[in-house]
């Protein structure tokens, strides 16, 4: 027994934060970045870092790699490489993975429609209030805006809105269940964030838009959820029959950038409906994203940055967790 | 040539066309594999009639499924020791090849027994259309299988042609025990000791005696609440409890603590999260959590080395090898 999980540690060096192999039953390991190191926008440019160098020199027998916010889940066949060599690959692999400033990623931009506030995503708080738990803090006012106002120490909710809209929006990894996309803001003045639902909620419309930790989600299908529950976007799944590419069955891929576009409700109504006939024109543009510009903004912005992050502090400890 | 071969009369409480391994490949893009709960069984009565070990075959939890042959073929029927077959209300042999013809009525008969699912697979392989490089079915996805969803009365199968074999049996000395106390294999980590679990704290995960809670399926076998004492406080602006972590992707089979409760992920998990897995089920235990029974079993987790995982698997392979499947009477 090795009473660990860990199976490899890769000190720090070259302004890289600390890498663990850990294992990850019998034939997976995770490797994962230290999250105390660095902010979560940039580990998550560490992990396609690394993605690339794996897809630049594949390690045979690696059947397939996905990601976390700060980890790559490696799934091998032991029949063809020996747990310690794919580490020893892996690890060459990090040591070779290009620094971020000099990472450039293929990167969609996709425009997305956002109704803030819409009746359905209010339903679902108020499910979550009559049949769950009445006196979550969370969902006190029958929806949980207000909620993730003060936590954020917004002065209202267009305020928060605003600050949403802000942004770019950077697909961190895709999962949870099909088609999710984990979004983080590329703005480092946007630090939203809000803590989960405690217990989760039990339903959550398609097409949902929450907030969980730093992260954004939108709901792919209807599904339980724990996230904090603020707008609604169009469906971003579709299941389809006969012989389909991935791709034809969800709008998001990995290391795609989106940029929301404030709607009513009764406008995404018909967005929607477009989208269910055939007839919505996606808004989707190949691009490359480099990622020394989002670091120079980081640069440019830090001492805003820190003070935001300060006005965040406080006003989170003030509100009670779920 | 493609037949019309088994017709769906009493499609029982959620029966789904799987197939082994699953939808492979696709995590990245939050697809779990899917595929049998109990892929022992499910290979094996694969083999009996003659078809890949992986090839489409019924998963039928618990309720009775009961299904009309439309065509002449041979099926088999594997499962928990209780569990019971019927050819036109005659009860037939389970673990071997079953020769049955057009106009037969095949039931199976759940019992209060240990197990909890039973595997049907009929000669040639249910021919449903491969979605995403599988044909097993999703329920949380909706594909795979027939339309992406459980069976229903009155749903017809077709079958893909195959030569009729000499008929095989599973020697008894050689099928998978059931029990209702079940000893899974565990390989600790990702997020155990020493930066999530104290060394106490892996003691009562591999020292307990687990009950399955009633609200378990495909996505998730839950255990009993327990609050470990956790070598962490928190996750920060990632969440308040000491499970939380930074979004990460699950492996599968793993032993997710959310929260304060123990869940084995299932074959329809989510692929990724924020909470620890703690621990994670290798391919020779994960079939046991398939036959576990919400609501009544209990399990103990018995850690094992990652080397020792692998032999193990190789003997649960080797168990259900059908050059070692004998003639039937």
């Amino acid at each position: 027994m090795t009473g660990s999980s860990i199976l490899r540690t890769v000190a720090p060096r070259d302004g890289r934060p600390t890498t663990w192999i850990r294992q990850a039953g019998d034939d997976q390991v995770l490797v994962e970045y230290d999250d105390t190191a660095e902010e979560v926008v940039s580990l998550n440019f560490r992990v396609h870092a690394l993605l690339q160098e794996l897809a630049q020199h594949p390690v045979d027998g690696v059947l397939e790699t996905s990601t976390g916010l700060r980890s790559v889940m490696v799934t091998f066949d032991p029949e063809v490489i020996g747990r310690d060599r794919l580490m020893d690959e892996l690890s060459d692999r990090e040591g070779a993975a290009v620094d971020l400033d000099s990472l450039v990623v293929d990167s969609r931009l996709l425009e997305l429609p956002i109704a803030f506030d819409d009746e359905t995503t209010r339903e679902a708080v108020n499910r979550y209030r009559i049949t769950t738990r009445m006196d979550a803090p969370n969902v006190r006012d029958r929806d949980n805006i207000d909620y993730i106002v003060q936590y954020n120490g917004f002065q209202d909710r267009e305020a928060f809105f605003a600050r949403f809209l802000s942004t770019v929006w950077w697909t961190a990894s895709i999962g949870y269940f099909p088609g999710l996309p984990s979004l983080l803001a590329l703005d480092p003045l946007t630090q939203l964030s809000a803590p989960k639902y405690n217990p989760t909620r039990m339903w959550t419309p398609e097409g949902a838009v929450g907030i969980g930790g730093s992260a954004i989600v939108l709901y792919p299908m209807e599904s339980p959820g724990a996230y904090q529950l603020f707008g609604r976007t169009l469906p971003i799944w579709r299941p389809v029959a006969g012989d389909a590419d991935v791709t034809d069955f969800q709008v998001f891929r990995p290391c795609d950038r989106v940029r929301f576009t404030r709607v009513t409700e009764s406008e995404l109504r018909s967005l929607r409906l477009q989208v269910f006939e055939g007839s919505y024109p996606w808004r989707i543009t190949e691009e490359r994203f480099v990622v020394a510009d989002y670091l120079a903004e980081v640069e440019r912005t830090r001492d805003a940055a820190a003070t935001v992050a300060e006005h965040r502090r406080v006003a989170a400890a003030g509100v009670e967790i779920p | 040539m493609r037949t019309e071969t088994v017709e769906v009369i009493n499609p029982g409480l959620q029966t789904t066309v799987q197939a082994w391994p699953g939808r492979l490949g696709l995590r990245a893009f939050g697809h779990a594999a899917s595929g049998p709960m109990d892929h022992v069984c499910f290979r094996a009565a694969n083999s009996l009639v003659g078809n890949a070990p992986g090839a489409p075959a019924l998963e039928v939890p618990m309720i009775d499924l009961s299904v009309a042959l439309l065509q002449d073929a041979q099926v088999a029927v594997t499962g928990p020791d209780d569990a019971r077959v019927l050819r036109n209300d005659v009860e037939v042999a389970m673990w071997e090849t079953i020769d049955v013809r057009a106009g037969d009525i095949l039931t199976t008969v759940n019992t209060n027994g240990p197990g909890f699912r039973v595997y049907l697979a009929v000669s040639g392989g249910f021919d449903v259309p491969e979605v995403l490089g599988s044909a097993a079915t999703s329920l949380v996805a909706g594909i795979g299988g027939v339309e992406g969803r459980a069976l229903d009365r009155g749903d017809v199968l077709r079958t893909r042609p195959q030569a009729r074999i000499p008929r095989r049996r599973l020697p008894e000395s050689m099928r998978p025990r059931f029990t209702t106390d079940w000893e899974v294999e565990v390989i600790e980590g990702p997020h155990a000791r020493p930066d999530f679990l104290t060394a106490e704290d892996w003691n009562v995960l591999t020292g307990t005696t687990w009950r399955v809670d009633l609200n378990s399926d495909r996505i998730g076998t839950r255990l009993h609440p327990h609050r470990f004492a956790w070598a962490r406080t928190d996750a920060g602006v990632w969440g308040g409890h000491p499970s939380n972590l930074l979004d990460t992707s699950y492996p599968a089979g793993g032993v997710l603590a959310n929260g304060d409760v123990l869940t084995i992920l299932g074959a329809d998990s989510n692929t990724s999260g924020g909470f620890a897995v703690v621990a994670t089920v290798p391919r020779c235990g994960l079939w046991k959590v398939g036959q576990m029974r919400p609501g009544r079993d209990r399990l103990r987790f018995r850690e094992v080395s990652y080397e020792e995982a692998r032999a193990l698997n190789t003997r649960v392979d080797f168990s259900i090898d059908p050059a070692r499947m004998t003639g039937a009477g």
